[in-house]
């Protein structure tokens, strides 16, 4: 028994106590901030977290086989696994990224880190959840973690990101509670292994069909699903880009392993659902990918393409089977590597102009990292020998095995995919030089892991592009 | 004696382009324009010999595969094949990106490092597509020519335009390509369900258990990507722009080799891999190859711009093999893939020209040209010879294609429709003469225009233009040099069976 717990809780345990560590280092201050090397708290917080996030990893891939804990309330298999150690991956690459963002507010340096640590401990929680009461805190630690994160840096804008972000995400999480109190009435329990079988013999009444139509709208605030999709751009502009790498991936690994495990069993009895996924994955790409069009931003081109591929990850899910599922994560993977890279070339350039539009994207002076970002912004276009290319195909392969009766929606997707290619390839035609944008010249980096992080990002969306076999025979033996 | 087919490897054959274009990239690379431009030349060339290699060591039925997995959970492997089809296609296009290569020497200026290589990594994406042996394999080269082709075409363009002209060409592209895909993946999945493999070469497809109707619908959805490329009438505006904005080396690449990826396709998916859904469409398509060449021919006559009249010259030649294909019979098919080589060289010539015209007098307006063979007497030579080949004139190229097409369609066993739309084709090759002719008429005789040549053709021009015109005179002379080649080819039931 105890010896299950410590399975399922070797990586909680460790974030936890890296919190309590980092917590007890912001009331000490080990250096002041008169001392000569003013970075000696960054560097000496994000040591810490490293080493706490490359223990929870290695304690995930320690705990062998499936358990389940607390009354069935948490489990943890092999899609759980996978799953959280991506989310660590995740928390791991945007500490790289956090040089910029700490300089800006030494004091707060530690508080940083407990905010995003408590971000992973509530996602991967999450992931786990067997249980609606589980999953809510658990989401909600997410979230609040991230509220405080988005509004951390200095100024304005940032403040009103987060203000934007509470207020949505406390809309949609009325909806789902909504939805939950529904089930609870229909079945008097939370657990979704209770769930499932209470409505495997019983027939599904309409109730139970609101109750999952509003679990899943109130999930999708996360992926910026319609009608809660608003958010993302605003939110986007004023983030720093540290943090969004984290937004636009944890949140959305998260959301996905949740969707997946509701609709195999609580949400997968009703045909209802699996058409409204579909039409709000759809209205979704569609507002994404028109809004687009003439944006210049880059920071909101960017919360476009996140916006869209959430949304065609979550169509994949609309045709609910073995194979979708591993296209889905599968898709979530190289989404994740492709998105991580673009940031990190954003992160690079950030310091040097507040407002980052398209004709300020060409300010790095080596052509290596202009080209792994163009390669990472091809990726997410779907171009080939990238791995966006290989989930496309993935994508369109599950939809297109349920029947020719979906043949319209894919033709629809294809358009917005092609729209997609036209501000993907805006954004790739960015980092060429160009006379008038040869003027902003002066440039050094200033925060040293960007660049690493964005030429692996590169070459992982390589390798999976042009190898992508052993990744996807791993995603398709997860869900068998 | 040494066994030259050993060293013959289509993977070899495929990236060795690739190859040397990240050589040029490479940092020890001297930074120095002319060596970059002679070392790139000089890689073409060796290609090109390389490729010779296979015609001369071809033996019948030779299909060299080589295919290991790719995508394994559903079959997809990583395959080349190279069977007549793709011999032809792929000689066609080593000499067409030989004399590009050539080209390139005055028309452009700078970036010459990226420009090389992206030239050379062009030239690797069209050879993928020629010689894939497996569905999603030349679905990978055929999107991924799309990024040497963008990148070309918008920064070392001609035109002001040329960014909004690529932009154009790869969205037009991309949007039939993903059609395609998505009738790629109905066609292994229905492959799958009727005979339980997973599998992805082309020429083990077994669909006769498939329904017409739905035959018909992956036919449809691969014709719009194919379409797109060739292209066909409705989904063809974007070819004027790209053509015209690319620069000349470029513009004689896209016409000669990019438009013939779309012949290539449908003879490859259509004919063979779906006969017979494609017995439904050819009557109909048939229809849209007529409107193909007529219309474009009349827009093409209307145009002042002398890239643009070579570039619509060039849909309804497309018309012409489109044609040729939709008659489903070896004779048709015969014509349409002569037509593809032979039109290949015209129409490359026909830029090579253009470009050595717009170099020289700095205009493009037909109006404004003028005079010119008194003082590019040799350019008015080649110039005429390659004019005439493109019109149909007997003993040139462009008139065994054009009759071996349209007999073909007239000897269509679909039915009497197809054979009406070959009799309406007919006499509509008239009008090609029309616009030919008002190009050698306004460009090169007449009052002296408002801008002067300053010098006749140079050497490195001269070779282009001769090797194009000896090799118009040889295929108009001996057709059999390429029909030899396809002979093996034969149509039962509507089936390309090789």
């Amino acid at each position: 028994m105890v010896n299950d717990l410590i399975n399922i809780f070797i990586p909680h345990i460790i974030l936890i106590l890296t919190i309590i560590v980092q917590l007890v280092l912001g009331i000490l201050k080990p250096y002041s901030l008169t001392f000569k090397y003013k970075d000696i708290n960054i560097r000496i917080s994000n040591i810490v977290t490293v080493i706490g996030i490359i223990g929870a990893t290695a304690g995930t891939l320690y705990s062998q086989g499936d358990y389940a804990g607390f009354n069935y309330s948490i489990i943890v298999t092999s899609d759980v696994k996978a799953l959280s150690i991506l989310v660590l991956i995740c928390g791991l690459v945007s500490v790289f990224l956090n040089t910029n963002l700490l300089r800006g507010n030494r004091q707060g340096c530690y508080k940083y880190h407990v905010l995003v640590l408590t971000a992973l401990l509530g996602g991967i929680c999450a992931l786990g959840a067997n249980d609606f009461l589980t999953l809510f805190i658990s989401l909600e630690c997410m979230s609040f973690a991230l509220y405080f994160l988005i509004a951390f840096p200095k100024g304005y804008p940032s403040k009103e990101a987060g203000f934007k972000y509470l207020i949505t995400n406390a809309v949609s999480v009325a909806f789902f509670l909504f939805g939950v109190s529904y089930i609870l009435g229909l079945t008097s329990s939370l657990n979704f292994t209770e769930i499932t079988q209470i409505f495997e013999s019983e027939r599904c009444s309409i109730i139970y069909a609101i109750a999952s139509i509003m679990i899943f709208i109130g999930l999708g605030m996360k992926l910026a699903l319609f009608p809660f999709a608003n958010w993302i751009i605003d939110v986007y502009a004023g983030s720093e880009s540290s943090v969004l790498n984290l937004l636009s991936t944890v949140p959305k690994i998260v959301v996905t392993g949740v969707l997946i495990r509701l609709l195999s069993g609580v949400m997968g009895f009703n045909t209802e659902i699996n058409a409204v996924i579909l039409i709000l994955g759809l209205i979704t790409a569609l507002w994404a990918n028109i809004y687009a069009i003439k944006e210049n931003n880059v920071k909101k081109l960017l919360a476009c393409s996140s916006a869209a591929n959430a949304a065609y990850m979550i169509i994949i899910l609309a045709v609910f089977s073995s194979f979708a599922a591993s296209a889905a994560v599968f898709y979530l993977i190289c989404y994740v590597f492709m998105n991580m890279g673009a940031f990190a070339y954003v992160n690079m350039i950030e310091p040097e102009c507040k407002l980052l539009t398209l004709d300020k994207l060409s300010q790095t002076d080596s052509k290596l990292n202009a080209a792994a970002f163009a390669l990472c912004c091809l990726g997410l276009a779907g171009l080939p020998a990238t791995s966006g290319f290989i989930g496309k195909i993935f994508l369109l392969y599950s939809l297109l095995q349920s029947g020719l009766i979906l043949l319209p929606i894919v033709l629809l997707l294809l358009i917005l995919f092609t729209i997609g290619l036209y501000f993907y390839i805006k954004l790739a035609r960015g980092i060429i030089k160009t006379k008038q944008t040869a003027i902003h010249h002066h440039y050094k980096i200033l925060n040293s892991f960007s660049r690493p992080v964005l030429l692996l990002m590169a070459l992982i969306t390589v390798i999976i592009g042009i190898l992508p076999f052993n990744l996807l025979a791993r995603c398709i033996l997860l869900f068998q | 004696m040494f066994d030259f087919s050993n060293i013959l490897s289509l993977p070899v054959l495929v990236f060795l382009p690739l190859v040397f274009g990240i050589i040029i990239l490479m940092p020890f690379f001297p930074n120095n324009d002319i060596l970059i431009r002679r070392f790139a030349k000089g890689c073409i060339i060796f290609h090109f010999i390389y490729a010779l290699l296979f015609w001369i060591f071809y033996n019948n039925g030779f299909i060299s595969l080589y295919a290991p997995d790719w995508i394994k959970t559903l079959g997809i492997s990583f395959g080349f094949a190279m069977d007549e089809l793709a011999l032809v296609f792929t000689l066609l296009t080593t000499i067409v990106f030989t004399l590009a290569g050539i080209a390139s020497k005055l028309h452009i200026r700078h970036g010459q490092r990226y420009y090389y290589a992206l030239l050379l990594f062009f030239e690797t994406t069209i050879l993928g597509i020629f010689n894939a042996s497996d569905i999603f394999t030349f679905f990978l080269f055929w999107e991924l020519e799309l990024i040497p082709a963008y990148f070309l075409i918008a920064y070392w363009g001609e035109g002001g335009n040329a960014k909004k002209s690529a932009m154009k060409f790869i969205l037009y592209t991309f949007l039939g390509s993903l059609f395609m895909l998505s009738g790629l993946i109905l066609l292994h999945y229905f492959n799958f369900l009727a005979t339980n493999t997973l599998n992805g070469q082309i020429g083990l497809y077994n669909l006769d258990k498939v329904s017409p109707e739905l035959q018909v619908l992956i036919s449809v959805l691969l014709l719009i990507g194919f379409g797109v490329k060739l292209p066909i009438v409705p989904i063809h505006t974007w070819l004027p722009d790209a053509h015209t904005d690319a620069a000349t080396p470029i513009s004689m690449i896209l016409a000669g080799i990019l438009l013939k990826t779309g012949a290539y396709a449908i003879i490859r998916f259509n004919l063979q891999t779906l006969p017979e859904g494609f017995k439904y469409i050819a009557p109909v398509l048939a229809v849209f190859a007529l409107i193909n060449i007529i219309y474009t021919a009349l827009v093409a006559y209307a145009q002042t711009d002398i890239k643009r009249i070579v570039a619509y010259s060039s849909i309804s030649n497309m018309g012409l093999i489109l044609l040729g294909i939709c008659s489903m019979n070896i004779i048709g098919l015969s014509g349409a893939v002569f037509h593809s080589v032979a039109h290949g060289l015209i129409t490359a010539g026909l830029f090579a020209v253009c470009g050595i015209v717009l170099l020289r007098c700095r205009e493009r307006n037909i109006n404004k040209l003028g005079g010119i063979a008194a003082k590019m007497p040799r350019l008015f030579g080649f110039a005429t010879v390659i004019i005439l080949a493109s019109i149909g004139l007997p003993s040139l190229a462009g008139f065994v294609g054009e009759v071996i097409s349209i007999t073909g369609a007239l000897a269509s066993e679909l039915n009497d429709y197809t054979k009406f739309t070959a009799l309406f084709a007919l006499p509509v090759l008239i009008l090609s003469s029309c616009y030919m002719l008002k190009f050698l008429h306004k460009g090169f005789f007449g009052e002296e225009g408002e801008c002067k040549p300053a010098a006749d053709i140079a050497n490195h021009e001269f070779v282009i233009l001769v090797s194009i015109v000896v090799l118009l005179f040889i295929l108009g002379c001996f057709p059999a040099s390429i029909l030899d080649i396809i002979q093996n080819i034969s149509v039962t039931n509507g089936a390309v069976v090789w």
